[in-house]
């Protein structure tokens, strides 16, 4: 195989492993900010019902 | 010069003007504001579900509800900011938390936003009538009503181009919005209310019909979110399309699909930032209705456009949902329902009508938000002032307002109809504006520790720092979804990012000039004026007395009414301010505006003419800058705050005096108490003038109407017990009488019979208020007592009344 094809081959698999490396990145991202997210959800919705009950305190500061 | 001029002291040889710096705005519900909220975030309802579901298959459903629960979430990053900044949208929290730079890089993507929601809802608008006209046709020929004419014309049954018939009405509805915000409509919450009621009854009818159709005849499954159901088309892998791993990504990746496909939809959530917008208007409790708004906005998208979603899969058969009704699933949906075909076509034209009120509610919002969004960055001196010059003769922003609509009938005539390609292309704006958003309110909580309203929870505390759990995982959703589009959606990438470049380096050199302009003007403005900054204005602030008269301008070139009150005012007996509004549209800044951002070239040639015109009658006049949301709010909040008598306005060229008399006393209605009555004048260019009264007061009676009375007067103290009757007994008891006529069976008869003697239609819909209360009291408009329409108070031109005129 000539040199040049080979240091090709060698780049795109070095950027096949940097895409890999960014996409297994952006998958934590998703999933750590995901499930914050949910907590995020969650307690914000028990505050939501209070609000929308109207036993929700005056402006908080 | 040594002036005369100068109210409540001088400054050396300098004019001294009050510039109020918070806007004069008129309150309003949080159930108007969600209305005004989901006009922009429901209108994605009618094609979000299609877009996604082109894109990754038959899975999408699962995902535009995945988005709309994460809505949730995002809801909550915008309560923070708007609990920090009564204006708390993109721009502003930007700029606060990262800098100038990032905050126009923000504004850019913004902006993208907004001039693409103009073109998609118009579009998407055109899809709907287009494709109910040609179901129509079909039906109708499918009974041989088509004449054979039609047939030989369309060889076959007449059919229209849906794309091409979408971009025609899309421009027509474009160019109808134009026209309404050059000529300076207020945005109306009543009509947003008003349409998201019906959208209401819509979505009533649809999901309880849906359910129907479910119970009787199944529902197709919609395939579980999972790697192996999703089906990207070869658009929708964007730029990784060309790599090797292209073939079985969602595989090979699994979570990566999930990301891929949730960003597919996140077009969903679109509008969110208006919530930042309305948040000024907002009445008291601002953050509790704020959160109340939310919650609203938050549970509704969820329920239409999350669960509609789902009925699409559930209901529409898979051989025509994406193939026939990809662009209009909510009509395809109306036409796969139980019931006979009569009742479901009915539907679908009330569908077709909504989404009409819905969407094209959706490009005017559009415009509104991109003007009011320029402004912003224009008042901070990002965009030149050349764009704020303002109409000659309605006094808005036309520049700025021709730019959006410039770009978006481009971005139509461009899309050539496909809906697709909008909502692709959509998306960029939208999730790049809420993650620099969700980024600059992360920046804040480290950068800034002063008081909040509200924190989106949870936040931990380590060894005495508070770690933003909750918003960080917002932010981290947010831009992880955003790179994975950068990748995914090329179009959306391509285009995004060219424009946002364009409008960012137009922001850039805009603010260079500015900044040697505004230098240079700054110190000629030192020269010539004083500028004292009020939060509010009061009577001290000028150095003013009570039962002053105010004198509203605008236009320099029509200072007459100014003229003829200089010509009659003795200042030494009563004073004279002179108001410039300036008008600050929906989206721009609300409070902590600076003075050059308010007092900008035009008012200081304005001003600089409308004391020469009082130099030259030797006379003072105060001077007053206001920011506005709404001119006729502004001038009574003004008359109120000031103790005004009497208001002078010119004549204005789009209305008539009585139209003009009839929106200030609406505003005045409107405004919460304690207010003041007082009198409006309405000059015309030759000094002719109208008088109104404004706020109750004694009618002038007509002579035959006091004879009338008199009569009656005489013919009841005849009768036995009734001898110590007054005239004004008379006169409670006749009106008594007609108000329970009134409320009751007797009302259309009353107003035809007022009708009849007016010549024109009374309005009589309540005024004032916030829909919360019960109506103020019918209101029409005022007209000048007395016969042939001039009032009777109306004393030819001698002036403006003397102070004061009536107590509260």
């Amino acid at each position: 195989m000539p040199y040049a094809a080979i240091l090709v081959s060698a780049n795109i698999e070095q950027m096949e492993m940097l895409i890999t490396i960014a996409i297994r990145l952006l998958e934590a991202m998703f999933v750590v900010g995901g499930i914050g997210s949910l907590l995020v959800i969650i307690l914000s919705g028990i505050e939501d019902i209070g609000t929308l009950l109207g036993s929700d305190e005056a402006e908080q500061h | 010069m040594g002036s005369p001029f100068q109210p409540g002291g001088t400054t050396g040889d300098r004019v001294r003007i009050v510039v109020a710096t918070s806007v004069m705005l008129t309150f309003i519900s949080y159930w108007r504001a969600a209305a005004i909220v989901l006009n922009d975030l429901g209108s994605s309802a009618f094609y979000a579900a299609g877009i996604a579901e082109q894109a990754i298959g038959k899975t999408a459903p699962w995902f535009i509800l995945a988005v709309m629960l994460f809505s949730f979430a995002v809801r909550a990053v915008y309560v923070e900011s708007c609990s920090m900044f009564v204006r708390g949208g993109v721009y502003r929290v930007v700029k606060e938390a990262l800098g100038g730079t990032l905050a126009k890089i923000s504004v850019s993507a913004l902006m993208f936003d907004y001039i693409l929601t103009g073109p998609i809802s118009g579009v998407s608008a055109g899809q709907y009538i287009a494709g109910l006209i040609n179901d129509l046709f079909a039906t109708a020929d499918a009974h041989g009503w088509i004449p054979s004419a039609l047939h030989n014309i369309f060889h076959g049954t007449p059919h229209l181009d849906v794309n091409w018939t979408s971009v025609a009405f899309a421009v027509v509805v474009t160019i109808y919005f134009w026209w309404q915000n050059t000529k300076g409509i207020h945005e109306s919450s009543e009509k947003a209310l008003r349409v998201m009621q019906i959208t209401t009854v819509m979505v009533v009818i649809l999901l309880a019909w849906s359910a129907i159709t479910l119970a009787k005849n199944g529902f197709q499954p919609v395939p579980w979110p999972s790697p192996g159901n999703l089906h990207f088309s070869p658009e929708s892998l964007g730029f990784l399309k060309h790599t090797s791993f292209a073939e079985n990504l969602p595989q090979l990746f699994g979570l990566f699909g999930i990301m891929i496909a949730f960003g597919h939809s996140v077009l969903a959530m679109s509008g969110e930032e208006s919530l930042a917008q309305v948040n000024r208007e907002l009445a008291h409790p601002k953050l509790k209705n704020l959160k109340r708004a939310a919650i609203i906005i938050a549970i509704y998208s969820f329920v239409f456009t999350g669960l509609t979603a789902l009925l699409f899969v559930m209901i529409i058969p898979d051989s025509v949902r994406v193939p026939v009704y990809k662009d209009n699933l909510i009509a395809g949906l109306a036409m796969y329902l139980v019931g006979p075909q009569v009742l479901r076509l009915l539907f679908r034209a009330f569908v077709v009508v909504v989404g009409f009120l819905i969407l094209s509610g959706a490009v005017n919002t559009a415009i509104i938000g991109s003007n009011g969004v320029l402004n912003r960055v224009s008042e901070d001196g990002v965009l030149a002032d050349w764009f704020r010059y303002p109409h000659p003769r309605f006094g808005t922003t036309h520049r700025i307002i021709n730019l959006v609509v410039f770009l978006q009938l481009f971005t139509i005539i461009w899309s050539r109809g496909n809906v697709y390609v909008l909502g692709e292309a959509y998306a960029f704006g939208v999730i790049w504006s809420f993650t620099f958003n969700s980024l600059a309110m992360l920046v804040l909580r480290f950068k800034y520790h002063g008081e909040r309203g509200w924190k989106v929870p949870p936040n931990l505390r380590i060894a005495g720092h508070e770690v933003p759990i909750g918003l960080a995982s917002v932010f981290l959703v947010l831009f992880s979804i955003a790179i994975v589009n950068l990748l995914t959606k090329s179009v959306a990438t391509v285009a995004g990012v060219a424009f946002s470049t364009a409008f960012f380096a137009v922001f850039a050199i805009s603010e260079r000039v500015n900044q040697r302009k505004h230098a240079l003007a700054q110190q000629q403005m030192k020269e010539h004026f004083q500028l004292l900054q009020r939060d509010t204005v009061d009577r001290s602030a000028l150095g003013i007395r009570p039962g002053n008269v105010l004198v509203a301008v605008r236009d320099y070139n029509t200072l007459s009414h100014l003229k003829w009150a200089l010509e009659r005012i003795d200042t030494d007996e009563q004073d004279i301010v002179v108001m410039s509004a300036r008008i600050s549209p929906f989206g721009a800044a609300a409070y902590d505006l600076s003075t050059e951002q308010i007092f900008s070239d035009y008012e200081q040639t304005l001003f600089t003419r409308a004391v020469s015109m009082a130099e030259s009658y030797g006379k003072h006049i105060s001077l007053l800058v206001v920011p506005a949301a709404d001119v006729w709010s502004a001038i009574v909040q003004t008359a109120t705050n000031l103790e005004s008598s009497a208001v002078v306005l010119g004549l204005s060229s789009k209305m008539t005096p009585e139209e003009q008399a009839f929106q200030l006393g609406r505003a005045w209605e409107a405004m919460p108490g304690p207010k003041r009555q007082f009198v409006l004048q309405i000059v015309h260019p030759d000094f002719r003038v109208d008088t109104f009264h404004i706020g109750p007061h004694s009618p002038s009676l007509k002579t035959e109407d006091v004879h009338l009375v008199h009569r009656l007067w005489l013919n009841i103290t005849r009768e036995p017990g009734l001898d110590r009757l007054h005239h004004h007994d008379i006169l409670t008891e006749a009106l008594t009488r007609f108000a329970r006529d009134y409320a009751g069976r007797d009302r259309q008869d009353i107003l035809k019979e007022l009708r009849k003697t007016t010549g024109k239609p009374i309005i009589t819909r309540s005024m004032g208020g916030d829909g919360d209360h019960a109506p103020v009291s019918p209101l029409s408009p005022p007209k000048p007592d007395g016969p042939k329409g001039k009032s009777v108070s109306d004393k030819g031109d001698e002036g403006p009344p003397s102070p004061p005129i009536a107590s509260p």
